[in-house]
């Protein structure tokens, strides 16, 4: 299999280019991602990426595979490869590159963190611990299981033109999962925290974010929820 | 879906609020004059003219206009502030930001005085 990838060096390299690697994989077997490029990696050594849990849990290894982002280590090869049998692997776009695969992700954690993605409560705190009902609870379903691997907000284009001022859809769906969470007493203040012209309203609805969730989440809807909560 | 609209005093809420009830707006004077067009299909001056001259219809054509103009604005500011970015221009953006919203606030005015001068000249 032809695998082309994105190879940048800033302390080297003048400019980025395309590496191609004919790599061999082994037969009868569907290989992840990741795993080609373990195998790209003994090739060249000197290919740069990050990863970790290797099972779509912590997130790290989010890049752009054959122009889709999604996450390297739960991406089959057969998912993504056409009849030319050709891989491209490219940076997450729209955030600067340290090196080859691995992108600056301080852009993405600093709006992650306007939406205060933690639990505020004024009331003093019980004995053992604050309670929700079965329904409550329901409502978090779907926005607490985001890893923030910054797939979403990589792939938004509001996200690429105002990286500083629009929070992204990884940040607005946690914004949203305290805004449902029945224990937090902040929701006022979250909500004029908001509501800018660019936090949430940047949002068109593209939906690129919904279709490249290795989670399968929603932040579309999220956001929705958001402005029906601001003119509420 | 629009309540009470407590955060209205926040820009993005009020840009949001104007953008979709002129939407609204536009839409139904835009299926009106469709209406009315399909009703009239040997349209006359005489009968154009009594459209326009009934106060009702003055009032709310100017309502549609000024409603127009907001939805311009909101809409052309965000693709300002969309495309002519630090990101693309540079130290240039802030300047060409404002020369832009300068000229497209200036074509709005003239539009407003020019469609009132002329529903009301009907």
């Amino acid at each position: 299999m032809l695998v082309s990838i994105y190879r940048y060096n800033p302390e080297t390299d003048d400019k980025p280019y395309t590496q191609s690697l004919e790599i061999k994989l082994p037969e009868g077997k569907d290989l992840m991602v990741l795993d080609v490029l373990a195998l790209a990696k003994q090739e060249d050594p000197s290919v740069a990426y990050r990863r970790s849990c290797r099972e779509g849990v912590c997130g790290s290894d989010g890049m752009n595979i054959n122009g889709t982002n999604g996450l390297a280590c739960i991406t089959p090869v057969s998912n993504v490869v056409g009849p030319d049998n050709k891989l491209t692997l490219r940076p997450l776009p729209g955030l600067p590159v340290i090196r080859d695969l691995v992108v600056d992700l301080t852009t993405f954690y600093k709006q992650f963190e306007k939406v205060k993605p933690y639990l505020v409560n004024d009331q003093p705190a019980p004995d053992k611990e604050r309670l929700q009902s079965p329904e409550e609870r329901k409502k978090l379903d779907g926005l607490y299981e985001c890893i923030l691997c910054a797939c979403c907000s990589t792939s938004c284009p509001s996200f690429w033109w105002n990286p500083e001022k629009f929070i992204g859809p990884a940040g607005l769906l946690q914004a949203y999962r305290f805004l449902a969470d029945s224990r937090d007493t902040s929701t006022e203040q979250r909500l004029e925290a908001l509501g800018d012209p660019f936090s949430v309203f940047r949002c068109r609805g593209i939906m690129n974010c919904v279709s490249v969730c290795p989670k399968g989440l929603n932040p579309t809807r999220a956001i929705g929820h958001i402005k029906s909560m601001l003119v509420s | 879906m629009v309540g009470k609209l407590n955060y209205l005093h926040n820009r993005g809420v009020l840009d949001w609020v104007i953008q979709r009830t002129s939407a609204a707006l536009l839409a139904i004077y835009t299926i009106g004059m469709i209406g009315f067009l399909i009703a009239n299909p040997n349209l006359e001056f005489e009968t154009w003219r009594n459209l326009f001259s009934s106060p009702l219809m003055r009032v709310f054509s100017l309502v549609t206009l000024l409603f127009l103009c907001g939805h311009m604005w909101v809409g052309m500011w965000t693709v300002i502030t969309d495309y002519l970015t630090p990101l693309q221009l540079g130290s240039y953006a802030k300047p060409i930001q404002s020369l832009c919203q300068i000229g497209i606030i200036s074509l709005i005015i003239f539009y407003a005085i020019w469609g009132t001068f002329v529903f009301w000249s009907i």
